[in-house]
């Protein structure tokens, strides 16, 4: 059963994800406007997979959850990746 | 040792002499005893530490898997496919498998599941070692019903996960000694693939021979010794990995530290850590790690930015002619406190490599040694000697290795040819190929060179059909057109830029996709959308860059096949690069 403060405490996707496109913005100074969490970042932002990586490194330090890796493989997508911290919230 | 004598003295006294061993089952099996004692592998995720072993605790591990790989009846010239990334049971299992004679059938654990399963199959492998969320999504693909491979062991898999006919790689041992199967030079060690997931996949053979030579080739240069500490980040799959991150060190009882993670920040904790010696890297890695010391060194305060420019322009004066580690530590030691202070150089190769960053790193006192090979020719072809650094070159041939322009132009560039013990075999099950690959013992390597008065080789270009990307894989375009099967255009095909409008130089390379449309077709959003969607179902480095409308219709054989050479030379004459629009 759930407590009301652990309601509280819970995210819904849609703010993981807006969370999240605000982390990357300021990560890699963009302007938050110009991230759109359907387009390919790795054209968005031309970045590199190792980029991402470094990216990954702050939203775990921020949702605190951990993932592996190969949970960013084939992910090219703010809300594709927002799904894979959701899950793991 | 190039880079220091008195470690040359100590490798040449302890390393094993290659020229006595027939095969790798037995030089390693000597190296596990002669270096029992010694640690041989270190594995690290992010900042925890997961695995230490000794060569003795590597050989208490892997023997019961050898011998119970005895009792399931692998023997010797059966196949056995390794699906993992960086890790310790990666190099169990395959000293395993060399113990009962068996051939090794490395796989990329970044293809798709079904391009696994693909090279699975064409590999024949009786056995899979495969970590489990790999292997979980090989289950879930629809092409999971074919496979044939009788013996699957799993690694790491969670408590009551269903493995779907897989054993346990953890409970998969047998007590007792299993039988030491002896092979012979020319014996295959391995089946690396270097491309072709496509439609037809390229197999490179390779024996214990071409194995040894080069292990050979690549100590007399760059040797390892106990005490050494490789850092292994590069997939153990590609060929690189699998000598300097696993062969080389073993045999001079070096110790490989594995990092189950490439995120920049854990990387460089590693190398401070484990005080690194020697790592292999993609340009991309090397680039990232330019990136995070430009960054830090703009932070610096004015006089701070003024010493460390004028300690770097007195590090470069010093080390002109030759790399000196201990001189350039003691100029700039907080950046070498950032490498781990034990570092003696950065290897790259595989890809291209700017030369403004091998040098940023040289003048940092950091060598960056770069190099020049391909699967089917075992590893490394040319390394740089460091005699004096070199920044526009792949440095000289290695040992043993020939190399040979062919049909030079005026400018004395022409194809690269390769004559060595390290040359492959053939390709597997494709004699076709194999014999327009290999001419009168000469590989043709397909990339385009020349050599400088002192016997460095510069590369200039290709001249086959197909890109290496900053993280060092090799995309041929044959092999991602079959995720546009069925666009709604008359037909299209996929060409390396640098293929159709060719370059004098390595860099700025993309894939491209021509396009011919029906007879009244008009190229509109809908097409263009679906275009971008099917290129977002690739992994990131196998998108295309662009695409290019052609108004005829392509040229084809009389069994239909496109001639893709022809198409190109027609494109590269009558359009310009500028024409290709972004993806």
């Amino acid at each position: 059963m759930l407590r009301s403060d652990d309601i509280a405490l819970m995210k819904t996707a849609e703010q993981t994800l807006d969370e999240i496109l605000s982390l990357a913005a300021a990560h890699f100074r963009v302007p938050r406007e110009k991230l759109n969490p359907d387009e390919d970042f790795f054209k968005t932002l031309a970045i590199d997979s190792l980029q991402t990586l470094d990216l990954l490194t702050k939203l775990e330090n921020h949702f605190r959850v951990e993932l592996p890796d190969y949970e960013l493989q084939g992910v090219s997508d703010f809300r594709t990746l927002a799904g894979k911290i959701q899950a793991r919230l | 040792m190039l880079i220091s004598n008195h470690k040359s003295t100590i490798s040449d006294s302890l390393m094993l002499d290659l020229q006595k061993y027939s095969c790798l089952g037995a030089a390693l099996r000597d190296a596990l005893e002669r270096f029992a004692g010694e640690t041989c592998l270190i594995e690290a995720d992010r900042d925890r530490e997961k695995v230490r072993l000794t060569y003795s605790d590597f050989k208490e591990i892997s023997m019961p898997l050898a011998r119970a790989l005895e009792d399931a009846e692998f023997d010797a010239g059966d196949r056995a496919a390794i699906l993992m990334s960086n890790q310790s049971k990666w190099l169990t299992s395959a000293y395993a498998v060399f113990y009962c004679g068996g051939v090794l059938v490395p796989l990329d654990f970044k293809l798709t599941a079904a391009e696994q399963l693909q090279l699975l199959e064409h590999s024949k492998a009786k056995v899979l070692v495969v970590e489990y969320y790999l292997w979980r999504a090989i289950t879930e693909a629809p092409e999971f019903h074919n496979i044939k491979t009788k013996l699957v062991l799993v690694t790491e898999a969670p408590i009551g996960a269903e493995l779907a006919g897989g054993f346990r790689w953890e409970n998969f041992k047998r007590k007792g000694a299993p039988d030491f199967v002896m092979r012979q030079r020319e014996d295959v060690a391995c089946i690396v693939y270097s491309s072709g997931t496509g439609g037809r996949p390229k197999g490179c053979v390779l024996t214990h021979e071409n194995y040894l030579e080069q292990c050979r080739a690549l100590t007399a240069w760059y040797p390892f010794w106990p005490g050494v500490r490789y850092l292994s980040i590069l997939p153990t799959n590609h060929a690189i990995d699998f000598m300097v991150g696993f062969i080389g060190p073993f045999v001079c009882g070096a110790c490989v530290v594995h990092l189950r993670t490439l995120r920049p920040e854990f990387v460089r904790d590693a190398f401070v850590r484990y005080r690194i010696t020697y790592v292999s890297l993609v340009p991309m890695i090397v680039k990232n790690l330019e990136r995070g010391l430009r960054a830090k060194f703009d932070e610096l305060p004015g006089w701070k930015r003024t010493i460390l420019n004028r300690m770097i322009g007195i590090n470069k004066m010093l080390t002109r002619r030759r790399a000196r580690p201990k001189l350039s530590r003691a100029l700039l030691p907080q950046v070498h406190r950032a490498f781990g202070g034990e570092l003696l150089a950065l290897i790259t190769g595989g890809a291209f490599m700017e030369p403004s960053t091998m040098q940023f790193f040289y003048e940092l006192g950091v060598p960056v040694v770069n190099g020049y090979g391909l699967t089917e020719a075992g590893t490394a072809l040319t390394l740089n000697d460091l005699k004096p650094f070199r920044s526009d070159t792949v440095g000289r041939p290695l040992p043993g290795i020939e190399l040979r322009v062919l049909s030079p132009n005026e400018e004395g560039i022409g194809e690269i040819a390769a004559r060595s013990k390290t040359v492959m075999s053939h390709y597997l099950d494709d004699p076709e190929l194999t014999l327009e690959t290999i001419v009168d013992g000469w590989l043709l390597t397909g990339d385009l060179g020349r050599f400088d008065g002192g016997g460095h080789l510069q590369l200039f270009g290709r001249k086959k059909n197909m890109i290496v990307t900053e993280g060092g894989k090799n995309i041929y375009p044959e092999d991602i057109e079959t995720v546009f099967d069925g666009l709604p255009v008359k037909e299209f095909c996929v060409f390396a830029a640098n293929f159709v409008w060719p370059q004098k130089e390595l860099g700025r390379e993309m894939l491209v996709m021509v396009l011919r449309l029906e007879q009244g077709q008009r190229f509109g959003s809908s097409l263009l959308q679906e275009i971008v969607a099917r290129n977002r179902r690739l992994p990131d480095f196998k998108r295309l860059g662009g695409y290019l409308i052609w108004e005829k219709d392509f040229p084809r054989t009389a069994s239909m096949k496109i001639k893709r050479q022809m198409l190109a030379e027609e494109m590269g004459k009558t359009v310009a690069r500028g024409a290709v629009v972004g993806l």
